[in-house]
């Protein structure tokens, strides 16, 4: 690497050690050297010398990610299984060989670009090079693998889904750049459980291709040594005709309020959004700023304002993404429920104090140095210099303009970052993403028009909410005529619930019994046993215990018991007025009464009635932890006629780890012991 | 074995230069550095790197929780953030904005033995970067404002660390329990408690004790002038006069009485885990480089031994892996799983101690060794090829080997260890009576 140096070099000169001493005179930076040359096969390679230390990386670049899917993860998971299985090596034989030399190589796929990338010592680089290559153009995708891997990426969706953060970038995507556009794609359930092997293979054979792909090479090596090297291992690899996919422009969403409602939720994630420009725009760089005068750093004004002033958040931040055809500019903060609506509004106005006001030049002057400077830095990494080569190939950004960003970015002036601000970021062209508490929408209301949408990102029907057409007090009287009438509920005294479970957690299933058995008013005695991982709860009339696996029971804290003794009622949603819940009818819609329901204890649950059988389809509830609050739901599934009462086949209970599913068989009033709820050993 | 090497550096090299022998092992391309002594204690080592406008600077003080009072622990950490505060010539909450603003970036930790403090800044604000660091060591502001920030935000990062993570009592239990009776009886982070109810003048009388020049290394690397940075150098922290000689408790180490076993109900976990601890080696023994390629052999990538037994054969873990914690006086081997749905910590346990075993019984492999051997070289090359850790590497060096030159020879200690030595130290290190075990157990919500 080559700078040019102006250094001034002045001795002995006179230090005043109590004052911030003044800078020496800047060295001029220029971008590093590198080479730049086309394999035979079409693949172009960038080479970054760096001959500090004896090493060598590889970074491959793919023109094809999410934004190339046909069924939404088949990009993702084709990176994924490249090194489970190339060339004539399993994916345990590749691992000892990758290991053998101490390289890890990783593949990820983003947005329009695949990567994959390693590193090793210069004197293994032969077989590093072999390998490499084998992992990119000729993996085996084995079927044992895949089915291995397709239940870790449900796992991962599934998780995905209790990331409040994730959600709201995602809605964000779909609401500017458009419901349908490629850019908003996300990968659900549905979409993986659609993908096939074949699949796979097709997505590789379309996409992985040297004249659709870039190579840089960073390391002790010098170009003569490297050509034929990378010939020899890229021979085998034949270029092909790849149909440069045009991205359709955005069709942005109509601009409002777009919440996400997550129950449980002790903190909102809001995502201020509104369509940016391309990369090559002239205007880019100064809405660049304007993210920067904003979220950037310690000294963004979203940090100063949200942070310092109302300590609303720890995390506010602002961007303006990076792509090629289209980006979005983004202010983002995690705030406290009760501070939603006056959060947003803060951000609002910081918006418009750009839009109304020039940025003092020294606050201006001090980012620019911050930003560029950061910038000049990571010109001592060697692969930061590969990547933004790779890049601005496939942005088609020329080389005077790479090399002439510090130097333009520094003469940006106040009147730029204010003329951006009022082209881009108007208000009336700002949309708002929330993904929070059902309960702060009426506030949420107040501040303009609210679209629904679910965790799904799937408009909610509510925007289309059935009339609600009956009193609380009648409908839990049709359940209970539903449920086999009042007479024939109280005359169970006690009840025996069997079922075979299977739990589901990311790729592993486990599976065994549940036994339930009650005795009214409120005995209760279950013992779950997942053959390793057993369960049993008590609860008799004074006092509730548990055990896990085996150990002797413990006693439930008193605070406690009143919530076990309502829970171990028999047939409870039939008795749930008598004995002191409160009932309230929020909405109709699906064909399903939702009603909140709060126990004397306090909890609180919802519960889906199915307007044709008044039988339970659903309940919601919601349990706290200090990781924050879960949602879980139990579905329902199919009711049979036992000796008169109507109870359910099947329940799916799910949360955001795992979900379990029982399947139920019954014994009506038998005869149980009341020492059966107290456990023998204490 | 550092005491005795320091004091034979204090005493004959006071203004000691050395221009590093060059021996090259390992097609490592060797580090040129130059060190000395300031009149007043503090070392210095320089090394030009023009590779980039960079500069990175270290300092390295040689306090960390062990010397702490063991009713006050937890101090050296709380330093780390207040000296982020306001010293005689720099308002609070400025540092950063200067840092920033030149375009730089900053941080420190504390460990066990050490509190390391550094910049990186572009290579013409080097007086900025030692101009903060001599306002720190001697103009640090130890008063109620800075203290009372701090003492909240320190809170907030160990509920962080400890309090909100799954398994994140593991640390703080195993250390306690490894190292019963010893200045590494807790860990850095220390008790919220002790931080809440300490004076004005404990902090004081700790930062007057120990942020001293005789109890600091400063590191210089990148490009700079040596001749120019030898001149700041001498100006900003040369007006220092030299501080107390720090007299330390000496490291007293009881021997372990028998296993120790603990579960713990975790309610941020969704998993059960194991966490099992040994004693290691101290650094720089020649066993600690036995037990890393030991660690590389059970854990390395996809194909060590209980990734391909737990995760992939068995499929009773999510995840397995061992790894040695290297401290100045003793050292933690720990071996970890987390548990599978559905399966026991009990099998989980077992399968590592199986496999632990087949080492101390039949030793490893060709192959294996091979893997560690490289594995060794290639971390070892890998970590210097910035100006940040490579001055953080030579600070290292020359405190806890008294030797600087060995961050271009260490890795020949690797080269010396054999198969058999292997084999060795997994009998002798990892002893079923001489163990801490840690059961997690997800708690019922």
């Amino acid at each position: 690497m080559v700078f040019i140096l102006n250094l001034q070099i002045t001795y002995g000169q006179k230090i005043d050690i109590t004052k911030r001493p003044d800078p020496l005179p800047a060295k001029s930076i220029s971008f590093p050297e590198y080479k730049e040359f086309i394999l035979k096969n079409g693949l172009k390679v960038f080479l970054v010398e760096d001959h500090e230390q004896p090493t060598i990386s590889l970074s491959m670049q793919i023109r094809a990610g999410e934004v190339s899917d046909k069924k939404a993860g088949t990009a993702s998971i084709t990176a994924e299984l490249l090194n489970n299985g190339a060339g004539n090596r399993t994916a345990l034989e590749l691992a000892q060989k990758l290991d053998s030399i101490a390289i890890g190589v990783s593949a990820t796929s983003a947005g329009d670009a695949t990567s994959i990338s390693g590193s090793g010592l210069k004197k293994h680089f032969p077989l590093f090079l072999s390998l490499f290559s084998d992992i990119v153009t000729k993996p085996t995708f084995p079927q044992v693998e895949f089915d291995k891997m397709i239940p870790q990426v449900l796992a991962g969706i599934k998780q995905e889904k209790s990331r409040p953060g994730s959600i709201a970038q995602a809605m964000s995507r779909k609401v500017i750049y458009g419901e349908n556009h490629p850019n908003a794609r996300r990968r659900t359930e549905a979409s993986v459980k659609s993908i096939t092997l074949a699949d796979i293979k097709e997505f590789h054979a379309i996409h992985y291709k040297p004249n659709n792909a870039t190579l840089a090479v960073v390391g002790d090596v010098t170009q003569k040594e490297l050509v034929p090297m990378l010939e020899k291992a890229f021979a085998d690899w034949k270029k092909s005709n790849v149909s440069a996919s045009e991205l359709p422009p955005a069709s942005p969403m109509p601009v409002g309020i777009y919440f996400i409602a997550r129950p449980g939720s002790v903190q909102s994630s809001i995502a201020t959004s509104s369509l940016g420009v391309p990369l090559l725009n002239p205007d880019y760089e100064p809405l660049a700023l304007c993210g920067n005068m904003l979220g950037g750093s310690f000294g963004g004004r979203l940090f100063k304002t949200l942070r310092e002033t109302y300590s609303y958040t720890y995390t506010p931040g602002a961007f303006l993404s990076r792509a090629k055809s289209m980006n979005r500019f983004v202010c983002v903060a995690d705030v406290r429920n009760a501070v939603t609506d006056s959060a947003i509004l803060v951000i609002k106005h910081e918006i418009a104090r750009l839009r109304n006001e020039q940025v003092p030049e020294e606050e201006l002057t001090r980012m620019k140095r911050y930003i560029v400077g950061s910038y000049l830095l990571e010109f001592e990494k060697s692969n930061f210099i590969a990547n933004i080569l790779q890049n601005a190939d496939y942005v088609g950004e020329s080389m005077d303009r790479i090399k002439s960003y510090p130097s333009r970015f520094s003469a940006l002036t106040s009147a730029q970052v204010q003329t951006a601000a009022q082209k881009y970021l108007k208000d009336d062209q700002t949309s708002i993403i929330i993904v929070g508490s059902p309960d702060i929408l009426p506030n949420l209301k107040k501040l303009g028009t609210v679209y629904e949408y679910n965790l799904d990102l799937e408009p909610v029907s509510s925007n289309s909410d059935e009339k609600v057409d009956i009193s609380v007090q009648d409908l839990l009287q049709k359940h209970i005529q539903a449920l086999g009438g009042k007479e024939k509920i109280s005359s169970i005294k006690s009840l025996i619930t069997k079922s075979k479970a299977s739990l589901e957690a990311g790729p592993n299933l486990a599976e065994g019994t549940m036994i339930k058995k009650q005795k009214s008013p409120n005995f209760e005695n279950t013992i779950t046993d997942l053959q390793v991982f057993k369960r049993e709860t008590w609860t008799n009339n004074s006092k509730s215990w548990t055990s896990q696996n085996g150990s002797p029971a413990q006693e439930v804290p008193s605070t406690d018991i009143e919530k076990l003794k309502l829970q171990a009622t028999i047939l409870l949603s039939g008795k749930l007025l008598d004995l002191g819940y409160k009932a309230e009818i929020t909405t109709k819609k699906n064909g399903q009464y939702l009603v909140n329901v709060t126990s004397p204890a306090g909890d609180k649950d919802v519960y889906y009635f199915d307007a044709k059988t008044f039988l339970v389809s659903q309940i919601d509830r919601t349990q706290t932890s200090p990781a924050g609050a879960m949602l879980i739901t139990i579905k329902y599934e199919g009711y049979d006629n036992i000796s008169g009462v109507m109870l359910p086949k099947k329940s799916v209970m799910e949360n955001p780890n795992f979900s379990m599913t029982n399947e139920y068989s019954y014994e009506i009033n038998p005869t149980i012991e009341d020492k059966e709820f107290t456990p023998t050993t204490k | 074995m550092f005491r005795k090497l320091s004091q034979y550096y204090f005493v004959l090299t006071l203004v000691f230069v050395c221009f590093s022998a060059l021996p090259i092992f390992g097609q490592m391309n060797p580090i040129k550095f130059e060190e000395y002594n300031l009149p007043n204690g503090l070392h210095v080592i320089l090394h030009q790197d023009k590779s980039a406008p960079v500069v990175a600077t270290v300092l390295h003080y040689r306090v960390g929780s062990r010397d702490e009072n063991p009713q006050r622990t937890g101090f050296a950490h709380f330093f780390e953030h207040l000296m982020f505060e306001a010293t005689d010539d720099i308002p609070r909450a400025t540092i950063d904005k200067y840092i920033e603003g030149a375009g730089g970036s900053l941080n420190a930790y504390t460990s066990f033995d050490e509190t390391v403090y550094h910049f990186e800044v572009p290579s013409n604000e080097i007086k900025l970067a030692l101009w903060i660091e001599s306002e720190r060591m001697r103009k640090l502001h130890v008063e109620t404002a800075g203290v009372e920030t701090q003492r909240g935000v320190v809170k907030e990062e160990r509920k962080n660390r400890n309090d909100n993570t799954p398994y994140g009592t593991w640390f703080e239990k195993m250390f306690k329990n490894l190292f019963t009776s010893s200045s590494y009886s807790w860990t850095p982070i220390g008790s919220a408690q002790h931080i809440d109810v300490a004076t004005i003048a404990e902090f004081k009388e700790f930062y007057n004790k120990f942020y001293q020049p005789n109890n600091g290394t400063l590191v210089i690397a990148g490009d700079f002038d040596p001749k120019m940075a030898r001149e700041y150098v001498d100006a900003y922290f040369g007006i220092y006069p030299k501080g107390a000689e720090i007299k330390r408790e000496e490291f007293k180490l009881p021997e372990l009485p028998a296993e120790y076993r603990e579960t713990v109900e975790d309610n941020k976990a969704q998993l059960p885990a194991v966490y099992i601890g040994y004693r290691g080696p101290k650094k720089g023994d020649p066993d600690s480089y036995a037990i890393d390629m030991l660690n590389t052999i059970l854990a390395g990538g996809q194909s060590g031994r209980l990734y391909q037994r737990l995760v992939d054969k068995d499929q009773i873990a999510v995840q397995s892996y061992s790894f040695n914690q290297d401290l100045q006086y003793s050292g933690m081997l720990a071996a970890v799983g987390i548990v599978a749905p559905g399966k026991s910590t009990g099998e989980v346990e077992r399968a590592i101690y199986s496999e632990i075993e087949k080492i101390q019984k039949d030793g490893v492999t060709d192959e294996e060794f091979q893997k560690a051997r490289n594995s060794e070289e290639d971390k070892f090359i890998f970590g210097k090829k910035n100006a940040l850790e490579k001055a953080q590497a030579l600070a290292k060096y020359y405190v806890y080997f008294g030797n600087t030159n060995e961050i271009n020879t260490e890795l020949q200690r690797y080269y010396k260890v054999t198969k058999a030595d292997i084999q060795r130290v997994a009998k002798q290190y990892f002893s079923p009576d001489k163990r801490v075990v840690l059961t997690y157990i997800p708690k019922a919500k």
